[in-house]
């Protein structure tokens, strides 16, 4: 550990104006996570703009708080009206609303905050101590062996949570192919930019990452019903007791374990870290019975694992250079616009920004414990935002954000186009974040293959003379081949079950 | 299953279901895909040659043309999902189910129209044109919420980008206003 750049990095997130932005952040991720429909990468997506003139560091760590925060917002609404805001919410829900209906919404609060902020606090210790030593291991891959990273963080697509695998493998792939528009780096030869001088330089990732998250979702709600939500109305804060916390500090350290580990997964999220601590909470619960009627454990088990899900996504993402989750994905974009080298030349170029993110998520964990806690009531009622003022205000931000990113007007028609076509392509399921994935992945992807095929000399038999490269090869082959192997052993358990059962006659 | 079970499935393109069935919307959906790759990988035939030394055993046209293969080897898979998914309670026409309403069309009409007018009118006034008429278009009638929201927060957006960030917007035909 480096202590200069442990303290620059604090020091750059302890002054009025960060910890000020950083506070602004934690209310708007709470705010968007609360808001169904709004998600904290959308919300992500939009904020890069308003940082292009901020110093570098306290940009990334905005981006960070916001990321935590809107993780959290989504249990507030998920346990006052049964709609979760954000998508790693919606196990939350499970219990948590029907405590809010037995007159325990205070509680469910207050247990969910409790669980987030120490799953969320613990797995930054994981993402301090893990995050280096990726990146010291990653500082002796070769092209050969960065390449082969880069294939299984795109191979993880088939494994992330969504319907179809082979949609998320298209749509990452057509990010990669997006990512090849412009001017070749090896040979200076134009590639896909049909006579145009606007390609050129190729397609930027803000405007195009607003308009898949933010354009595509305002379509998608352009003829969606206002719903009238049933709002919990006595919201009595109470923190979690003795007798609580007896009964939830196994679940929210095993769901703490597996957030962290599945964040630390390339592509894989929040959500799936959410739903596999519900799971196991229910596992190794005394009562599963009670899970699903408003059982405590079925709220703490969630909320640990997707903020722990939150710290675990930033340890690749900035380690490797390769993004943990969706969210990342715009994290990793905002790095590179910013300058920044993700991957582990960043450990050792800006060492500091490591500890600023630390510190500022550290300080989010704190902030919306209070905030969340305190302003629970207020931010449920952000839902009553009608989706007439709420969209039009989210397309003024697209615009204005796409525009002030390096002004000029086809920014904003890109932001626009990738909407347009995002939307169309949702309804078809390939969603926006495989996407994303492909199309920050892709210039890594392809660089690095350049660089190995110039140092082989076209002859790519080498690629498998390095063992860490035929490491990541037999894992991307296995990432490929788990949705098969899922529905395989699914459907040999089936004729196991099927087959005992057989000769009692039942 | 009833009869209206069975016409429905019909018009939302399921074929009969079997071992290798496929299904039609995602036969559409595979056909534009790899229609799309093809062009892109045709295109790649007018990207202008180089030299093998000066491109040292990296053709520009090597990696794009094997991200298209990719593409379209797994493309071969989609109209064949469905059955399976179906199988295992995943619908993957839940999104694409309910054709979108002409709101939703008259949306992505009107988002281009805004486009073309901010250069034209100015940020400003372009700002507020979509405060105004995408509220009404998408039915809001509560005047009260309505004109408050169409002049302060257009104006607290540009406020923000033009003086806080300092952001140059494009004048439009209103600048001597501004």
């Amino acid at each position: 550990m480096n202590p200069d750049a442990i303290l620059t990095g604090i020091s750059l997130i302890m002054t009025p104006t960060s910890l000020g932005l950083i506070l602004f952040s934690v209310m708007a991720g709470v705010m968007v996570g609360a808001l169904p429909g709004l998600s904290s990468t959308m919300a992500v997506a939009l904020l890069l703009p308003f940082t292009i003139g901020m110093e570098p560091t306290v940009a990334i760590s905005m981006m960070a708080a916001l990321y935590v925060a809107g993780t959290f917002g989504g249990s507030i609404t998920a346990i006052l009206i049964n709609a979760p805001g954000a998508p790693p919410a919606v196990a939350t829900a499970l219990d948590g609303y029907p405590m809010a209906q037995n007159g325990e919404a205070g509680r469910a609060l207050g247990i969910a905050a409790v669980s987030s902020v120490t799953g969320g606090l613990l797995s930054l210790v994981a993402f301090i101590i893990a995050a280096p030593l990726l990146a010291s291991v990653a500082l002796s891959f070769r092209p050969q062996e960065y390449f082969a990273l880069t294939l299984f963080g795109l191979s993880m697509l088939a494994a992330i949570s969504g319907k179809s695998a082979p949609r998320n493998l298209i749509a990452g792939m057509f990010g990669v192919l997006v990512s090849m528009v412009g001017i070749h780096l090896v040979t200076g030869v134009e590639r896909f930019t049909f006579n145009t001088t606007f390609l050129y330089d190729g397609i930027d990732f803000v405007p195009v990452l607003i308009g898949v998250f933010a354009i595509a979702e305002l379509l998608k709600k352009a003829d969606a019903p206002d719903k009238a939500l049933q709002r919990i109305k006595q919201v009595a804060i109470k923190l979690p007791g003795l007798a609580d916390f007896r009964k939830v500090w196994r679940t929210i350290l095993r769901s703490t374990g597996i957030g962290t580990i599945v964040g630390i997964l390339p592509a894989e999220g929040t959500t799936v870290a959410a739903i596999m601590g519900y799971n196991e909470a229910k596992r190794w619960s005394k009562t599963p019975e009670e899970f699903g009627k408003g059982c405590i454990e079925g709220v703490a088990g969630p909320e640990a694992a997707n903020n722990a899900g939150t710290s675990g996504a930033m340890v690749p993402t900035l380690a490797l250079g390769i993004p943990g989750s969706g969210t990342t994905a715009v994290i990793l974009a905002a790095l590179i616009m910013h300058g920044f080298r993700p991957g582990p030349f960043l450990m050792t170029e800006n060492p500091e920004i490591l500890y600023a993110i630390f510190a500022a998520m550290f300080v989010a964990n704190l902030l919306f414990l209070f905030i969340g806690l305190a302003g629970a009531k207020l931010f449920s009622m952000i839902t009553l935002v009608p989706r007439t003022f709420l969209w039009p205000s989210v397309f003024c931000f697209a615009i204005v954000g796409s525009y002030a990113y390096q002004q000029q007007m086809f920014d904003v028609w890109v932001m626009l186009i990738s909407g347009l076509v995002g939307f169309v392509a949702l309804r078809h399921g390939f969603g926006p974040a495989p996407f994303v994935m492909g199309l920050v992945l892709g210039y890594l992807l392809e660089n690095n293959w350049s660089q190995a095929m110039i140092i082989f000399d076209s002859d790519w038999t080498m690629f498998f003379h390095s063992w860490i490269a035929n490491l990541f090869f037999v894992l991307t082959v296995l990432s490929l081949a788990s949705p098969f192997i899922g529905s395989g052993l699914k459907a040999m358990r089936r004729r196991t079950s099927g087959s005992s059962q057989t000769p009692t006659g039942e | 299953m009833t009869q209206s079970d069975s016409d429905t499935e019909d018009r939302r393109g399921r074929a009969p279901s079997g071992p290798v069935s496929t299904h039609i919307p995602d036969l559409i959906v595979a056909l534009v895909v790899i229609t799309i790759c093809a062009f892109l990988y045709v295109n790649t035939y007018w990207f202008d040659s180089v030299p093998s030394s000066l491109a040292q055993n990296v053709l520009p046209t090597t990696f794009p043309r094997l991200v298209l293969v990719v593409i379209m080897a797994i493309t071969v898979f989609l109209p064949f999902e469905y059955a399976r998914k179906i199988e295992r309670g995943i619908d993957l026409d839940e999104e694409r189910a309910d054709r979108p309403d002409m709101i939703v069309w008259i949306t992505g009409v009107a988002l281009v129209g805004f486009l073309l007018a901010f250069p034209w009118l100015g940020a400003l006034p372009a700002l507020i044109l979509i405060a105004v008429a995408m509220p009404l278009m998408w039915g809001e009638r509560r005047w009260k919420i309505l004109v408050p929201y169409a002049a302060l927060f257009p104006l607290a957006v540009y406020l923000l980008f033009s003086q806080v960030l300092r952001v140059n917007f494009p004048r439009g035909a209103f600048s001597s206003l501004f």
